[in-house]
């Protein structure tokens, strides 16, 4: 039953040294959004995709562009269009006249970070062959199918408000994002700073300070963070009370939720509450860290019904009554 | 001469034999009773809210047991249902003579609008004096239900609904006295206990500080004192982290010292249960006596309350049941603290 947490705890000590150097280059050229960043550095390090949506001009493609900046990784920015082919994004074979062979042209998703921005915009054969990409990590281009490299980390934005001319991401499809961040307006002070920020010559640049191999490493520590069988039926509890309401007290949600999380919301829900424990240097999870993360969990893998939405109760209403019921080990 | 004396012969013949008719039809006629048998309802309309009357009557000149009446058949009847039957013998005076009437009265309660109708009900009598039976049958009768009436409003007299209600909040009220003054001695003869109380007895039965497993004795620690501020202080502490009780006790406006000993005491808690990391015998130990410290604190708080409000105050914040989300009631000294 002992662990042997000070050792753990060294570990972290020393591979996380990398998530303060990356925090400050980000915050040169981001003012705020310390929830954005952090949850990006939770993608990062659990090896899970983002899908982030929030208004336009909430810095969220410059967050992205900036976090993968400050690391020396590979790092496309993909426009989602309605024209785009899947061809486009994942690569194709051209014929080469010369030696008169078809070459493999690989697209821009062999990368280490992609930005898919506007994911919503392109049509759903673009947006499957992605999400496949993201599921499967490999693409196969004609005959041959090519591993991706490793970070990979796929970090899409919507915007909730632009309805027409989108192509709405599929449930079964949203779900292989690990976690969808609801991105709000920066305070007042922020903005203030912001302004003068950008009214003030060149944009900043971020230095990259952080290379693939840190994270890889400190990927490896993440996944050496003790989780008590405690903790983990708490996240099962959780994720159960999405689906069966009535069995935690939760009656009046009863109506309101068509299908709850899947079995990937408890998996995730571990994951990132490790990696949400390593950025606070800690050997072990508290229900602390399941809490911080839940909402970006499980907030689009709850479905709810008409009558909910008639209501106007969103997903994020009845996962914020479930995280606030179930009662803590 | 003997044409004349033959026909006086058949003349006598034939006349002996019409007076012997006679007097047979005449005895006949004597000895056989008229017996009448009647139906009819007290009404051809009745409201569907009302009920109807239906007698069947039977009658005849002479004494009762002249004629003895068989069984009445039921009547069969549509749109009407029987909720009453009575029957009664009655003899009545005539000028040559008495009556005798037996009567069988329905009292019939319709069931829907529209037209009800009552078969005809059959009879069979025996007339004693010849011993012959014979039956009869009524008329088939039918009857209109109509609307039914708006009942009456006024009801009693003002004055008795005034009578009325004196005497029922007389008798409430001396009811409730008795009662209070019977709940009052009863409160003063097993008192109900403090949250502290409780908590302190639940913390002497379930936390064993030697033969637990620590963690499980840091669960049940920390359980118990969870469910002991959430009743104090009405804030959901069993579903919250260490960080929002925290947060949530500030919010309160509960003092400083109390919060870090609290902050030390969960943070301490965490790191046992959660860490995997064998507990020391000397944490368990603090947070026990942390604990039991701040419940004995605040019952002796509530004690001095107590004393300086007199008696009435000491019956604050009560628990009905231990353990659990149990009720409890609040009075003016709870507000107060």
């Amino acid at each position: 039953m002992d662990k042997d947490i000070e050792a753990i705890h060294k570990k972290i000590q020393k591979e996380s040294v990398f998530v303060d150097k990356l925090t400050e280059e980000v915050s040169k050229v981001i003012v705020g959004q310390k929830y954005m960043v952090e949850r990006l550095l939770i993608g990062l390090l659990s090896n899970g995709h983002v899908l982030l949506e929030g208004v336009p001009g909430l810095a969220k493609t410059m967050t992205v562009r900036t976090i993968s900046a400050a690391i020396r990784t590979k790092f496309q920015r993909i426009q989602f269009t309605p024209d785009l082919l899947p061809a486009d994004l994942v690569g194709t074979l051209i014929y080469d006249q010369k030696n008169g062979r078809f070459e493999t042209k690989k697209g821009p998703i062999f990368s280490n970070i992609i930005l898919a921005d506007e994911i919503n915009r392109s049509p759903a054969k673009v947006q499957s062959a992605l999400l496949e990409a993201m599921q499967e990590r490999t693409v196969t281009i004609g005959e041959n199918t090519f591993p991706l490299d490793d970070p990979f980390l796929v970090l899409a934005t919507q915007n909730p408000i632009e309805q027409e001319g989108t192509y709405p991401l599929p449930e079964a499809q949203v779900d292989r994002f690990m976690m969808k961040l609801s991105i709000g307006y920066p305070s007042a002070e922020e903005e203030l700073e912001i302004m003068r920020r950008m009214s003030k010559g060149p944009e900043p640049k971020p230095d990259p300070v952080v290379s693939p191999a840190d994270i890889v490493k400190a990927r490896q520590v993440v996944e050496e963070i003790y989780i008590d069988p405690k903790i983990e039926q708490y996240i099962v509890d959780i994720v159960h009370a999405t689906r069966n309401p009535q069995s935690y007290e939760l009656e009046d949600l009863s109506e309101l939720i068509a299908y709850g999380a899947s079995p990937r919301a408890s998996i995730y829900l571990a994951k990132t509450a490790k990696a949400h424990a390593f950025l606070k240097r800690r050997g072990y999870v508290t229900p602390e860290d399941v809490r911080a993360i839940g909402m970006d969990v499980l907030r689009h893998r709850v479905i709810v019904t008409y009558e909910a939405e008639a209501e106007e109760v969103e997903a994020g209403d009845v996962v914020r009554k479930v995280l606030n019921k179930i009662e803590v080990p | 001469m003997m044409m004349r004396r033959c026909s006086i012969t058949r003349f006598a013949v034939i006349l002996f034999f019409i007076l012997l008719s006679i007097g047979t039809i005449a005895q006949e006629v004597e000895r056989q009773t008229e017996v009448r048998l009647s139906a009819f309802v007290d009404s051809r309309r009745v409201p569907l809210n009302r009920t109807l009357g239906f007698i069947v009557q039977i009658s005849w000149e002479g004494d009762l047991d002249l004629i003895e009446i068989g069984e009445i058949e039921e009547p069969i009847m549509t749109n009407l249902d029987v909720t009453g039957t009575s029957s009664a013998n009655r003899i009545t005076g005539t000028a040559g003579g008495q009556k005798a009437v037996k009567e069988v009265a329905y009292t019939l309660q319709p069931t829907t609008l529209g037209m009800a109708y009552i078969e005809s009900v059959g009879l069979e009598y025996e007339d004693k004096r010849t011993g012959k039976t014979h039956a009869l049958m009524t008329q088939r009768i039918g009857v209109e239900i109509v609307s039914p009436i708006p009942e009456r409003n006024g009801g009693p007299p003002v004055w008795v609904w005034i009578i009325g209600g004196g005497v029922l909040v007389l008798g409430g009220g001396a009811f409730f006295l008795l009662r209070h003054r019977s709940g009052r001695e009863g409160e003063e003869e097993e008192p109900s206990r403090t949250i502290e109380e409780i908590a302190l007895e639940e913390l002497r039965l379930t936390v064993d500080l030697k033969g637990m497993d620590k963690r499980e004795a840091f669960s049940a620690l920390t359980r118990l004192f969870r469910r002991y501020l959430s009743e104090k202080y009405s804030i959901p502490a069993l579903e919250a982290t260490t960080a929002e009780l925290l947060n949530t006790l500030e919010a309160e406006g509960v003092d400083e010292g109390l919060r870090g000993k609290c902050e030390k005491l969960f943070e301490k808690a965490d790191v046992v249960k959660f860490s995997g990391q064998a507990a020391s015998q000397a944490d368990l130990e603090e947070a026990y006596t942390t604990v039991e410290t701040i419940l004995e604190m605040h019952l002796r708080e509530i004690k001095e309350k107590m004393l300086a409000n007199g008696e009435i105050a000491g019956k604050s914040k009560r628990l009905k049941h231990p353990g659990g989300r149990s009720k409890r009631t609040i009075n003016r000294s709870d507000e107060e603290d």
